[in-house]
């Protein structure tokens, strides 16, 4: 996928495999930013159920076997950005490469967006606008009809949302290369104090500035779904906050009382169900899905299944990850014991 | 063998001269993204390297302190032996943590937490300043 002069004809194939005709390709270039996935953008222009079409697309795919943070399928990314499309802002995804039989690695094509990344359109415009921005996005999201939703994307499998996040964190613990007290700690402690439940939505699980952009009217446009599962939405608002703590600003704690409050008109929750110290909670056990996947691929690097630097690179945000949620802990059970509000 | 300059600032210096000299005239913005990576590793190798056995070693004993298991001591301090001894005492560590728990033994979460605690503060003297290099 990083070879300029030979993707171009491999797109073209997929194209035609997919009944587009009269198809060109061109200005083939390697992007960064992806993170987990391979991202190339590129022109083209070609003619597809009897319209006329050009523009500019991101191809998306896997890195070589081996070099991947994190293992996420394709197919399941395709479908999901199909199902929400027609509910949040997020470029469309057009073209799919199962197998990578054609591009040679599992990929897709998404439309390209000329929105802009959220942290320098933050330094420009500043952050005022963006919690009510924040709730809305957030809150359309996790309304999306959950029979919208393919079949393919992960339900929890115990019919309960936390019941199953509590349940990775164990299993976390238990199948990483070397004992973790503290997740022990952290999912013993999630487990006694649970909030009350929510109905299940799509949970992006990995909602943070990083998977946003601001778009020419000033709204955000939410991208990558790689991560996706049916799950507690309040996963995602806990998520946002635990990154912003490791890469700030924090959204949230810019306007919180506009936030939760646009963010449960959307929802209909209520203030029980969501509030700051039930986001505090969420912001520990929402960053399971993503630490889990972390932590499988520092386990297979020290057993010599495979190595990257990325690999250990991320595995030092489990580092950041212990102090943050312990200090998390800690502020919830003085709240939940009255001695701060 | 030679010990000096020791581990820690051989490394140091290769982070460097990575950052001041190679960086500098890298251009494919890819390799911009793992230099930075490298470059935060390498700082965070060369202060566990100059510590981490007798960190380990440290908690070991803080932690078999702690549950009363005496008599057990690290005998070899090759990294990989301290490395197994130091998982098997967190593992032991992990087991008290959930019966505690489960009996509501606040003393003992109180005495467990301490050394989760302890734990931290050397994990964040190693990680130093975190820079998601790479994202967004």
């Amino acid at each position: 996928m990083q070879d300029p002069a030979v993707m171009p004809e491999k797109i073209v194939a997929l194209l035609e495999t997919n009944g587009a005709s009269d198809i060109t390709v061109s200005g083939y270039e390697p992007m960064t930013g992806g993170y987990s996935r391979l991202m190339a953008r590129f022109e083209a222009s070609f003619s597809i159920d009897g319209n006329q079409e050009s523009g500019s697309y991101v191809l998306r795919g896997d890195p070589p076997e081996g070099q991947a943070i994190i293992e996420t399928n394709r197919s399941q990314e395709f479908a999901v950005i199909q199902a929400v499309s027609p509910y949040l802002n997020t470029p469309a995804a057009r073209f799919l490469d199962a197998d990578g039989a054609i591009i040679g690695t599992p990929a897709l094509i998404i439309d390209f967006t000329e929105a802009e990344s959220t942290l320098p359109w933050i330094e420009r415009n500043g952050a005022s606008t963006l919690p009510l921005k924040l709730a809305e996005l957030s809150g359309a999201m996790h309304t999306i009809p959950v029979e919208k939703l393919p079949e393919i994307l992960a339900r929890p499998a115990s019919g309960d949302p936390l019941t199953d996040q509590i349940l990775m964190w164990k299993q976390t613990a238990t199948n990483h290369v070397e004992h973790l007290p503290i997740f022990r700690y952290v999912a013993t402690w999630l487990d006694k104090n649970r909030p009350p439940p929510v109905p299940v939505s799509l949970v992006h699980h990995d909602f943070s500035t990083a998977n946003m952009m601001v778009d020419e009217n000033d709204d955000l446009v939410v991208i990558d779904f790689e991560l996706a599962t049916v799950g507690d939405p309040r996963e995602d608002l806990g998520y946002f906050k635990a990154y912003a703590q490791a890469a700030p600003p924090d959204l949230i704690d810019e306007n919180p009382e506009i936030f939760l409050s646009r963010y449960r008109e959307v929802t209909g929750f209520t203030e029980e169900q969501i509030n700051p110290i039930v986001m505090t909670y969420f912001l520990v056990l929402g960053v399971i899905g993503v630490v889990s996947q972390i932590s499988n691929s520092g386990s297979a690097m020290a057993r010599g299944e495979t190595s990257s630097t990325g690999i250990a690179f991320n595995l030092d945000n489990l580092l950041f990850g212990q102090a943050a949620w312990m200090s998390a802990t800690e502020a919830l059970e003085a709240a939940l014991d009255g001695e701060v509000k | 063998m030679l010990t000096q300059p020791t581990t820690d600032k051989i490394l140091l210096a290769i982070a460097n001269d990575l950052n001041a000299i190679v960086l500098p005239v890298v251009d494919d913005e890819q390799a911009k993204v793992l230099l930075g990576q490298i470059d935060q590793l390498l700082r965070r190798l060369s202060r566990r390297s100059a510590t981490e056995i007798a960190w380990m070693v440290e908690e070991i004993n803080a932690i078999n302190e702690t549950l009363g298991r005496e008599g057990r001591e690290v005998t070899s301090l090759l990294l990989a032996d301290v490395a197994a001894e130091y998982s098997e005492a967190s593992g032991v560590l992990g087991d008290a943590i959930d019966e505690a728990f489960a009996a509501n033994n606040e003393g003992m979460i109180i005495k467990l937490k301490n050394l989760l605690s302890l734990r931290i503060e050397k994990e964040q003297e190693i990680l130093g300043q975190l820079d998601l290099v790479g994202r967004g």
